[in-house]
C-alpha cells in the first residue's frame, strides 16, 4: 500500500529551505515593517471591492506576497514529502496528527472570532494560514520522535 | 485486540527491529503493535503470521471490548 500524493524524502529538505527564507522574511515584515525596494510594481488586481469594473490595476511592493507564497509552498513540500522509512503506522500517525492540526486551529478561530476585533483580527486569519501546517508539524514530529525513544527489544 | 507476537518473536529468537526488516516496516511500528498502541493493517498482520508460520487467528485475538 503506497502513499500517491507523497513526494520523495529529500523534497522536506528542499521545503524547509524554502520556508525558512519566507518565513524569515514574512516575520521581519511583520515586525520592522521591511519591504524590498525593487519589489515595487504595478500589477493587474481582481476584486478591488472599489473604483469602476471588476478588474483595475494596483501598485504594491511584492515582498509579501513572496515572503507568503514561500512560506506556504515550503510548508506544503515538507508536510507532503515521505518519511525515509514511511510506513502504515507513520501513515497513521500522519493522518492522526493533520485531525488534531484542523481541531485546533478551528478552535483558536472560533475563540479569535470572539476576541480580536478590526486589524487585529486580519493578522489572526493571517497567522491561521501557517499555523495549521505548522501545528500538523509538531505534533507528528512529535510522535515520531518519541517513538523512535523505544529501545529495541529482544 | 491482543497479540502474541513477543512471544512468536521469543520462538524464533528475533528482535524487533529484525522482524521489522523481515516484513517491511520500521521497528517503531512492530513496537506500538506489542504494546497494543495500534492495530495493524490485515496485510501487516498476514505477514507476520506467514513469517511466524501460524493462523492469523493464533497470533492476534479479539478481545471483549473489541
Amino acid at each position: 500500500m503506497k502513499n500517491k500524493i507523497l513526494l520523495p524524502h529529500h523534497w522536506q529538505l528542499i521545503g524547509f529551505m524554502i520556508f525558512l527564507v519566507g518565513f524569515l522574511g514574512g516575520l521581519s515584515i511583520m515586525i520592522f515593517n521591511w519591504e524590498w525596494e525593487p519589489l515595487r510594481v504595478t500589477l493587474p488586481q481582481w476584486l478591488p471591492g472599489i473604483g469602476p469594473g471588476l478588474f483595475n490595476s494596483a501598485t504594491n511592493n511584492l515582498t509579501d506576497e513572496i515572503s507568503l507564497s514561500m512560506t506556504l509552498l515550503g510548508l506544503c513540500l515538507i508536510c507532503f514529502s515521505a518519511e525515509q522509512e514511511e510506513d502504515e503506522f507513520i501513515r497513521h500517525n500522519r493522518l492522526e496528527s493533520l485531525q488534531w492540526a484542523l481541531l485546533i486551529n478551528f478552535v483558536v478561530l472560533f475563540v479569535a472570532t470572539w476576541v480580536v476585533y478590526n486589524d487585529g483580527y486580519w493578522y489572526v486569519i493571517i497567522t491561521a494560514m501557517v499555523t495549521m501546517p505548522m501545528i500538523f508539524l509538531i505534533r507528528f514530529r512529535w510522535m515520531l520522535y518519541r517513538n523512535n525513544l523505544q529501545k529495541d527489544l529482544p | 485486540m491482543t497479540n502474541t507476537i513477543r512471544i512468536e518473536r521469543a520462538i524464533l529468537n528475533i528482535t524487533q527491529s529484525e522482524l521489522a526488516e523481515k516484513i517491511g516496516v520500521s521497528r517503531q511500528t512492530i513496537h506500538a503493535i506489542e504494546s497494543n498502541k495500534y492495530v495493524p493493517s490485515t496485510i501487516l498482520a498476514l505477514k507476520m503470521a506467514r513469517l511466524f508460520n501460524k493462523p492469523v487467528e493464533s497470533v492476534f485475538t479479539l478481545e471483549e471490548s473489541d
